[in-house]
């Protein structure tokens, strides 16, 4: 009874500070509120006040400095340019004059990236290489960019080749112009070699014009296709047959020297790794022990060293090769399949494909070997990673959902895009710029077979090579010399 | 001793008991049921019970005392002739009911409707039953409210519902278009097709997330050009003192961080005036500053030309600001461009997106921007600024 007494005193004692508490809360927000109304007021009042003081002030000191306007938004549309024939100095230079300027137009529209005015359209005649520009009518035909150049056969046969690129609207060159001195034979690379000045000049992206590109070519139906080492300018012309139809040649790399193609042949019956001479065509077959698979080369940065993976007592690993002392290093030990080896281009690390997590993979390990650490972590599975010439993106293809893309990621694996998706996409290279992607694709069915495409790394232009015959696994070269 | 403390407990118990019970009138007799009240009924025929229904006012209840003739022969009476209590058959004329009129001879003096107007007005409508249409139908066959015209009763109460539920569905056809419009919008997936022209344009470029050409729209129009360098100019859309409220206007924009530079000249300016310094006395009247819509219609006519597809990776990455003095047609001096800073890529990237940036400004603007020639002081300068993050992402 009385321990009830204490706890109903006891709970008054505490009842009665709780009700004085909250009455000293709602005093304590009323001061509060009111305080903050007053502190409005004088704020209110204060504002009123200053408003005339810096009104006129402004007003007065309406003499401002420039006008300042931030532009976010542009279009995305090929840059209009025009071409008009090569002005030919003498007359022995007439045809080559008019071939000349086609390439140069040609190579540029199938970047994507210009088009070209037709030249019905053009008002001004280009008589003369040394003629002031008559900007007004460039202008009138929406031209954006003017190449403006002339032809000289010289006596000996040499040719010279001289050009000017003009920024229309600004009324002014870009650039200063160039010269080309070649053989008449080799009047294609001069064009490329004008081209990619020209490309390089309004772009900022390197050329990528005068270069090579080896592929298998491949004829015959699907269950008996024969299969040749082939070479040609990237445009499709100048087509080179370096082996022979007899044995299966698969996989051919430039290297970055573009002195030689390393592939994987069959000549022996077992796949070898082989290194054949663009200039004499000599093959020499490398790496690789007796009675073991050797498969996926390709060459280091400084084409001294060739990184591979062999199958040695039913494991595969990465393996590299120095071409000049013939000493064999085993990157991994992994139980896993680790093939398609890449370096990068500063040659200190290696990117790969590995099925260890269950899937084939992306992984990336320095130069020395090493486990890797994985870079690829997006739906499907990753195969054939390439790293770009400029260090900055690694194309790959991806197997998703039933189809198959050419994708390309940061060197972290982030900023991951797909650029293409059909039944059979495989096997990327890059252009020696880093800005194009080349690679294969083959159609469905009895019929289908393989051919070479290429698609800028935006994900647009993309565009069928032409070959003469069915065409995979392309490995594009380095800019000739 | 203890019995007797008992038996006065007990008994004081049961008095208590016993007065509570009287008190609370638990012995209280029952009170009588209610009377049931008896009324007096007669029996009358279905004639008479017709002629009182007519008679009958057409809201009030019944009250069938008195079935005597009714003193208004053409009043709308339904009349269902039926035993069912009249206000059903007032209350609910859409269901008429036609059940067994009797051939009663008050028919004839009751009901002469005109049916041929009916039947030209509404067409389509369902017939009315025989007997309950009445006259106002023809009249309420063109408008949905019954016109209270030559009709002797004070309210058209039973006949008009029918012809309105009716006449609804006469207009009710035209209305099917809303539902042609539903089967639009077939959504095609993205999915990257199969090619086979020479150039193909892949997944990447059909879901249109880069426009060919902007969308914006398009710029203001020119106003009249009022007389240049006054003081305060009439075009001011409000206030009588223009100059004053545009600029404090101008001054709140939050919308343009790069122009705050103006603004905190404006401050100090404000600070100086507000220490009592003489006035600042500007060299040239500059006229109200550019409005927000101005501003834009500059943005988007340069924004139509500053093509970013031949931008390298690089110069992607790279925001360039143009310097550019103007000519008074709108009209960039070309002499006067120049690229006054950079941020995110090397030089070489830096001079090419200033070249592709000039080209937009010489393109676009060489028939000159559609600027406001009274505020030519304030834009006789322009710092412009390509910076193409966002065009990166498409």
């Amino acid at each position: 009874m009385k321990h009830a007494h204490v706890s109903a005193a006891r709970g008054r004692t505490v009842e009665k500070p709780r009700h004085f508490g909250d009455t000293e809360a709602i005093s304590a927000k009323e001061t509060k509120r009111s305080r903050v109304k007053t502190f409005f007021k004088g704020l209110c009042a204060a504002l009123m006040l200053a408003l005339p003081l810096s009104v006129p002030a402004t007003a007065q000191d309406a003499a401002p400095g420039p006008l300042r306007i931030t532009i976010t938004d542009g279009v995305i549309e090929p840059l209009t340019v025009a071409v008009p024939p090569f002005v030919a100095r003498n007359p022995a230079a007439q045809d080559l004059a008019e071939d000349i300027s086609r390439v140069i137009a040609a190579d540029l529209s199938n970047t994507g990236l210009f088009r070209e005015i037709p030249r019905d359209a053009h008002i001004s005649r280009v008589s003369s290489f040394d003629a002031p520009i008559e900007y007004s009518d460039w202008k009138a035909i929406n031209a954006q960019a003017l190449i403006t150049g002339s032809v000289l056969v010289e006596p000996d046969g040499r040719i010279v080749v001289q050009f000017r690129l003009f920024d229309v609207f600004s009324e002014q060159p870009l650039g200063d112009g160039l010269q080309f001195v070649g053989t008449a034979d080799g009047w294609r690379r001069m064009a490329h070699k004008v081209a990619d000045a020209a490309y390089s000049r309004i772009t900022g992206e390197g050329p990528y014009f005068d270069s090579r590109v080896v592929f298998v070519s491949e004829t015959g139906p699907k269950d008996a296709r024969q299969k040749r080492l082939a070479v040609m300018d990237y445009d499709g012309a100048n087509v080179q047959y370096l082996t022979s139809s007899d044995s299966i040649v698969l996989a051919p790399r430039f290297s970055p020297d573009g002195t030689k193609i390393i592939y994987t042949g069959y000549e022996s019956g077992f796949p070898r790794v082989t290194v054949i001479d663009v200039g004499t065509l000599e093959k020499q077959t490398v790496g690789g022990v007796d009675q073991n698979m050797s498969f996926a080369p390709r060459f280091s940065p400084d084409s001294g060293r060739v990184v591979y993976s062999a199958e040695v007592a039913g494991n595969t690993d990465l393996y590299v090769l120095d071409l000049a002392s013939g000493t064999t290093n085993r990157l991994t030990t992994a139980p896993s399949i680790e093939t398609a080896p890449s370096f990068s281009p500063d040659g200190s690390r290696i990117v790969f494909e590995s099925d260890r997590s269950g899937q084939p993979q992306l992984y990336v390990m320095p130069a020395s070997g090493g486990d890797g650490s994985r870079i690829s972590y997006g739906e499907g599975r990753y195969g054939t990673p390439v790293w770009s010439p400029k260090g900055d993106y690694i194309a790959f293809t991806k197997q998703n959902a039933g189809r198959f893309h050419i994708g390309v990621m940061r060197t972290d694996g982030s900023e991951e895009r797909l650029l293409t998706g059909a039944f059979l996409d495989e096997g990327p290279t890059w252009a020696p710029n880093g800005r194009v992607v080349m690679f294969t694709r083959e159609t469905a069915g009895a019929q289908g077979a393989p051919a070479l495409y290429s698609v800028d790394i935006t994900g647009r232009n993309l565009q069928r090579a032409a070959t003469p015959a069915a065409a995979s696994d392309p490995s594009w070269g380095p800019l000739l010399q | 001793m203890e019995t007797r403390t008992a038996v006065a407990i007990s008994g004081t118990a049961h008095a208590g008991l016993l007065g509570w019970a009287l008190i609370s009138g638990l012995f209280a007799p029952v009170p009588p049921e209610d009377s049931i009240e008896i009324a007096a009924v007669s029996v009358i025929s279905s004639a008479e019970f017709d002629a009182m229904i007519a008679a009958a006012p057409a809201d009030v209840p019944p009250a069938p005392v008195a079935p005597e003739a009714p003193a208004t022969p053409d009043a709308p009476a339904p009349a269902p002739a039926e035993e069912t209590p009249p206000p059903q058959s007032v209350a609910r004329p859409e269901t008429p009911a036609p059940s067994a009129p009797d051939a009663q001879p008050d028919f004839s003096q009751i009901a002469p409707p005109p049916q041929a107007d009916v039947a030209a007005d509404t067409p389509d409508a369902p017939a009315p039953p025989a007997a309950p249409a009445d006259d106002p139908t023809a009249e309420l066959s063109d408008r949905p409210a019954p016109r209270p015209a030559d009709i002797v009763s004070t309210r058209p109460s039973p006949a008009p519902p029918p012809m309105v539920d009716t006449a609804p569905t006469v207009e009710a056809p035209p209305t099917p278009e809303p539902a042609e419009e539903e089967p639009a919008e077939p959504s095609e997936a993205p999915a990257a097709p199969e090619e086979t022209a020479p150039i193909i344009v892949t997944e990447a470029d059909t879901p249109g997330r880069a426009p060919e050409s902007s969308t914006r729209p398009s710029r203001r129009p020119n106003r009249p050009t009022p007389v240049a360098a006054e003081e305060a100019p009439s075009e001011a859309p409000e206030e009588p003192e223009p100059p004053q409220q545009v600029a404090a206007a101008q001054q709140s924009e939050p919308s343009e961080p790069v122009e705050d530079t103006p603004a905190a000249i404006d401050t100090s300016a404000a600070l100086a005036e507000a220490r009592g310094g003489g006035t600042p006395a500007p060299a040239a009247p500059a006229g109200p500053p550019l409005t927000q819509g101005e501003r834009d219609g500059l943005r988007v006519a340069v924004s139509r030309c500053w093509n970013v597809f031949s931008l390298s990776t690089e110069a992607l990455r790279t925001t360039v600001t143009i310097y550019m003095q103007m000519d008074p047609n709108g009209v960039p001096n070309p002499n006067t461009l120049r690229l006054v800073g950079f941020e995110g890529g090397s030089q070489a990237a830096a001079q090419q997106a200033f070249e592709v940036g000039r080209r937009a400004i010489f393109r676009c603007g060489r028939d000159g921007f559609d600027l406001p020639p009274e505020k030519y002081e304030q834009w006789k300068e322009i710092e412009m600024s390509f910076d193409p993050s966002q065009m990166r992402l498409r």
